[in-house]
């Protein structure tokens, strides 16, 4: 692999990887509530797009597919927390453990050699994520300074306030987890795509990933503003990944893909701890 | 007209911990009326306001606003009607938003929002910016653009405030918002707060923490103890009382002082 391909490898999964990002970004930052399903929409995206395509479907029916599955699973999240009550972790945790346990079932782990777009290199893979990252990231962009998205950033202060301005606190939460676990399972159906590989634990340690990643951007850039947050969560992904996947990746430095999770355990641990001390006295900038 | 019949608030009913706060509170407050409650610490004056808000449900009895039957309505509709602005300001301003996006979400609240449309625009910068150096508080217009969780506290009772008046709602419940600031500004905060409310003419029921402040401007006294109205005064015989005798109310034991719901809540 030459430096240019290896450098349009890793900026290919980390802008893949970024689309979680904002997905996470609108759970922690802007719901300020831990949402778990992410573990869960973005292997059910790899997977459900992966064995489709085998199946030999339409790559962008499977995508589209995929998508609607994340925003279903996001959905059954808002519900048990808006209905039963359930606290967000555990009704996250219900989600992940259901939908494990029937992707399990429903897909055998397996390797595949992606027809339709055939094995691309590493440049057109790059151009088909930035494609994607570039439309998906304006419109989020667009939907948060609107009307709506003001409303959505309400509810992260709480339950109380958010109705007292006259918004459905319900609709609100469904909606924005729908929208989370859609990019999640966007996010995974490109890994997907990119490794030609899927397994049922794909999504694990996505939470970490998400929230170290997230941290990264705010120490780039400056989260004050609605935009320069949002730009911060992306970049943060996109460097984050793209540095794990130099580390790991058999082709580049090769630490091989089982430390995955430790450094992104580590890494986060770092981030947290490293943290500059007048950045804790800052109100607006909690962990 | 908003008045509550026979309202009783029990917490965690049934366990050891049971904790009656309210016991039976009739009290009916007319259109366009100030009205403050006093009372001890643990009298039942922030359970009453909480209730009329919609904070929590009350436990027995009725709430009536106009005449309709307003007892189980959930805070989505109550805040239609009841705004509150309380000394705990994370439930009556977006603490993550600007003050500037707080107005502009007031403005549009209870609204179908737009998924398109931008929320902020610059002629509503505009119109805040004046709007809030007419109200000369403190020189809040230059704090337009700040977080809400990032200004002083007097600022956010202010907003919560002017948030309720371009809701356009009919009743305010003010719960000791001037607590925790020096006497100067408490003074400030207060004649701004009873400027706004006299001149829109808001039906105000108020706990502060100035009682000589609440006397002078109220148009009626409520006293609370052991969950229950003491003494209510209003028009001559208000303007007769002392402040010596308002004290002397507030250890008035009610008639029955260990009233039970008619029902077993």
């Amino acid at each position: 692999m030459t430096v240019v391909d290896g450098i349009f490898f890793l900026l290919a999964f980390g802008l893949a990887f970024s689309l979680m990002g904002m997905g996470l970004f609108l759970s922690n930052k802007v719901f300020k509530l831990v949402d778990l399903t992410c573990e869960s929409s973005f292997a059910l995206g790899g997977c459900i797009y992966g064995s489709m395509v085998l199946s030999g479907m339409n790559p962008i029916m499977a995508i589209a597919v995929a998508m609607f599955l994340g925003y279903i699973l996001g959905i059954i999240t808002a519900s048990l927390i808006n209905y039963i009550r359930l606290d967000p972790i555990m009704a996250g945790l219900l989600t992940v453990g259901g939908t494990q346990s029937l992707l399990t079932k429903l897909v055998e782990s397996r390797t595949f050699n992606p027809s339709v777009f055939g094995n691309l290199s590493p440049s057109s893979n790059f151009v088909i994520a930035a494609i994607i990252v570039g439309i998906v990231g304006y419109l989020f962009y667009r939907l948060m300074i609107s009307e709506y998205g003001l409303s959505m950033r309400v509810y992260g202060d709480g339950e109380i306030i958010t109705e007292s301005m006259g918004i459905n606190g319900i609709k609100v939460l469904s909606f924005g987890l729908g929208l989370e676990n859609l990019l999640c399972a966007l996010s995974g159906a490109l890994v997907a795509q990119m490794t030609g590989d899927f397994a049922v634990n794909m999504g694990s340690g996505c939470i970490i990933f998400g929230v170290s990643a997230i941290l990264l951007g705010e120490k780039m850039f400056d989260g004050a503003s609605i935009k320069t947050a949002i730009i911060g969560a992306f970049v943060g992904s996109v460097c984050y990944e793209a540095l794990l996947k130099l580390i790991v990746s058999k082709e580049m430095i090769g630490f091989g893909e089982e430390y995955n999770n430790m450094l992104m355990a580590i890494s986060m641990m770092m981030l947290v701890a490293l943290r500059p001390i007048e950045q804790e006295n800052r109100t607006s900038n909690r962990v | 007209m908003i008045s509550t019949e026979d309202a009783f608030v029990v917490f965690n009913a049934g366990t050891p911990l049971e904790r009656v706060a309210l016991r039976g509170v009739s009290l009916s407050v007319q259109d366009g009326e100030v009205v403050s409650i006093f009372g001890n610490n643990g009298s039942g004056r922030s359970t009453l306001l909480k209730a009329l808000a919609g904070h929590i449900p009350l436990s027995f009895g009725r709430l009536w606003y106009n005449n309709i039957d307003v007892t189980s309505q959930s805070l989505l509709a109550r805040s239609k009607i009841v705004a509150s602005v309380f000394a705990d300001h994370t439930v009556c301003t977006a603490e993550s938003l600007t003050v500037l996006e707080n107005l502009v979400l007031a403005t549009m609240s209870y609204q179908t929002k737009s998924w398109v449309r931008k929320a902020v625009h610059d002629d509503m910068e505009d119109r805040f910016y004046s709007q809030l150096r007419n109200l000369n508080f403190m020189d809040m217009e230059q704090l337009l653009h700040e977080k809400v969780c990032d200004i002083a506290n007097p600022y956010k009772h202010i907003l919560a405030l002017l948030i309720a008046i371009i809701k356009g709602v009919k009743v305010l419940v003010i719960d000791e918002h001037s607590t925790g600031l020096d006497a100067e500004t408490a003074q400030i905060l207060l004649n701004v707060t009873m400027k706004i409310i006299r001149s829109k003419k808001i039906t105000t029921i108020m706990v502060t923490n100035d009682p000589e402040f609440s006397v002078k401007h109220s148009d009626r006294l409520v006293v609370l103890n052991y969950g229950q109205v003491v003494a209510n005064v209003s028009g001559e015989e208000k303007k007769k009382m002392k402040l010596e005798d308002l004290y002397l109310a507030f250890t008035r034991k009610p008639a029955v002082s260990n009233k039970k719901a008619p029902v077993n809540v």
